[in-house]
């Protein structure tokens, strides 16, 4: 596996309007430009509504744009729903919030692993089944492919998903809320597993997430989204340690403080300005 | 009592060693199935003015433990054994009845997904009327009058013509505002908010929290508050009790929870969460496997199988005791970590 390379250029997503209706369309994404870099984490912060998950989707593939280009490794997409588009799947993967919704409930896991990559003709039985088992051991879930969703825990259904994404030997992730709805215990562990992996499988991620303090832990370069449109973009730590647009400051500073003698120190900050 | 006392010679000088200032007095509360228990032997008390955070991971008990204060559990789930002292009613021994009397008006409830607990089919204002025409027998045009008010109070814009929206044409943040003002409407002495802000963005939340804090500070109310981030404990807190598998495994003042915390569940929690305000290191100190199911907890420390520090004598339960600066801690080897 190698780490692809994807670029957004000016992305526009619309969604209602038209000629009859009688409001504007929204702009769910407003003319966004990004690049994704091989073997690096991007990620994307923005508060509800701000159009993060829309271009997480139209970075996969799985919607259209209304208009602008995503280019992975150079090349366009094939037109939705072609089988050329349904081959390019597997190097794109995503894994969403809740892992519960993600997966079959009436099949065991091991399974579900197996039979993404027989989606993708990808080896045969024998090999399929021996690959469930490394990958179920690489993510932490040795033994347990004959497990049903409900069997597990939130943490290790995520777990399954992350196995299953995997298993097709995918450039690019995108994480889209991933690890929003894990307890902090099980969070910690799974922001360890995605980073074990990326080093060791060189993936790209998509990493979007309403959560400040994730994304500063897990990316190399952040994007702050609001209304559709980039408001800042850097190197994580720059953006988090000195945000230059107002927009970001505000969100940094809404945040809830660290510690209680940390919220006091601000407090006492704001009460004079 | 070791709650009481032990706080209280940690020098926390708001609380004073009358019982009858207790707003809310918890004592071995134990609620669970036929099948397992959910919370087992919980101890709280809670004075006015004072806000507590319960903290735990999902299924911990937490949500449980305030549901079965206000008798709101449902069967399966019971409360099994334990006394609620609310001022000097035993909330236990009331009748449905009286207890619809107390909820709403002197106890209110504020949860997690507002737009859940709001009647869709109801105009917001005529819900927060509602509260005010039951509970303080207000005329019709009273209450309507009363609930423009409280919208204006907690921060709603435009409340005339707010009170006449449905809750699908609220954004989520001002759906959780009109909650807090049909909490708030009759004025309770006690406010439990469960994850009352967890859904919200962050800017919202932080809206939220100065308005939940402004509003107790103005009406003298007691707060429990519920929730599993250790970010709004450190906004809101005065004291905190950590939930861990159905009991309370540390109980503290916030500062001494922040800077000394005592039992190793707790200290795992603190190590393993990230903040935009700094670099947490590259391999998070995650505290490993998951927390056990209520039906298959083991003898003892419910934590040992996790803990680095479980040693033989965790099969045996430790008892919440004095560790660390005044704080409580339910730990055969309490204190910082090695």
């Amino acid at each position: 596996m190698n780490g692809g390379e994807l670029v957004l250029t000016d992305i526009v997503k619309l969604y209602g309007g038209g000629w009859f209706a009688r409001t504007a369309p929204v702009r769910a994404v407003d003319g966004v430009s990004l690049k994704l870099e091989p073997g690096k984490t991007l990620g994307i912060v923005g508060e509800s509504g701000s159009g993060k998950s829309t271009l997480g989707r139209i970075a996969a593939g799985i919607e259209v744009p209304t208009s602008g280009h995503v280019l992975l490794n150079g090349k366009p997409y094939a037109p939705m729903g072609s089988a050329a588009w349904r081959r390019e799947r597997a190097s794109i993967q995503v894994i969403w919030q809740d892992p519960s919704r993600a997966l079959d409930p009436r099949m065991p896991i091991g399974d579900q692993i197996e039979e993404a990559m027989a989606a993708h003709h990808m080896h045969d039985k024998p090999r399929r089944l021996a690959r469930v088992d490394e990958l179920l051991e690489l993510v932490g879930l040795a033994g347990l492919g004959h497990r049903y969703v409900h069997q597990l825990s939130g943490g290790q259904q995520q777990r399954a998903v992350i196995a299953r994404a995997l298993s097709l030997a995918p450039q690019i992730v995108v994480c889209d809320e991933a690890v929003s709805a894990l307890d902090v215990s099980v969070q910690a562990q799974i922001i360890n597993l995605l980073n074990d992996l990326k080093t060791r499988f060189a993936i790209s991620y998509l990493f979007i997430s309403h959560d400040l303090g994730v994304v500063r832990h897990i990316s190399d370069s952040v994007a702050v989204m609001r209304e559709g449109r980039i408001v800042e973009s850097g190197d994580a730590q720059a953006v988090f340690s000195a945000p230059q647009h107002p927009y970001t400051q505000s969100l940094l500073a809404a945040v809830p403080a660290a510690t209680p003698a940390e919220r006091r120190a601000r407090d006492a900050r704001k009460i004079p300005a | 009592m070791i709650a009481t006392t032990t706080m209280q010679s940690a020098g926390a000088s708001r609380r004073t060693s009358d019982e009858a200032h207790k707003v809310l007095q918890i004592e071995g509360l134990t609620v669970g199935t036929d099948r397992a228990d959910l919370v087992l032997d919980v101890n709280l008390d809670l004075a006015a003015g004072e806000t507590l955070c319960l903290v735990g991971e999902s299924g911990c008990g937490k949500s449980q433990t305030c549901l079965a204060a206000m008798g709101l559990t449902t069967h399966p789930v019971r409360r099994k054994s334990g006394s609620v002292r609310f001022f000097n009613a035993e909330l236990t021994e009331l009748t449905e009845h009286e207890l619809s009397d107390i909820r709403g008006r002197d106890l209110a409830m504020i949860f997690q997904d507002a737009s859940a607990a709001l009647n869709p089919v109801q105009r917001v204002g005529d819900q927060v009327a509602e509260v005010l025409r039951v509970h303080r027998a207000l005329s019709g045009r009273q209450a309507r009058t009363r609930a423009v008010e409280l919208f204006e109070m907690v921060g709603i814009p435009q409340p005339q013509r707010r009170v006449r929206a449905f809750p699908h044409e609220l954004s989520g943040g001002m759906c959780q505002r009109v909650m807090i003002a049909m909490a708030l409407a009759c004025r309770p002495r006690l406010i439990i908010a469960d994850e009352a802000t967890t859904a919200l963005d962050v800017t919202t939340q932080a809206q939220i929290l100065r308005l939940l804090k402004t509003l107790q500070a103005e009406t003298g109310a007691a707060m429990l508050f519920v929730t599993h981030d250790l970010g709004v404990v450190a906004e809101i807190a005065d004291r905190v009790a950590v939930m861990y598998s159905g009991r309370i495994v540390e109980l503290a003042e916030a500062d001494a929870l922040f800077t000394a915390p005592q039992h190793p569940y707790t200290q795992g929690l603190l190590s393993c969460r990230l903040h935009v305000s700094a670099n947490a290191p590259a391999r998070l100190d995650a505290i490993e496997g998951t927390v056990p199911m209520p039906a298959s907890r083991p003898q003892g420390c419910a934590y040992r199988s996790r803990c680095p520090r479980a040693g033989e004598i965790c099969k045996r339960l430790p008892a919440l005791a004095p560790a660390g600066s005044g704080q409580l801690a339910a730990c055969h080897f309490p204190g910082a970590a090695a």
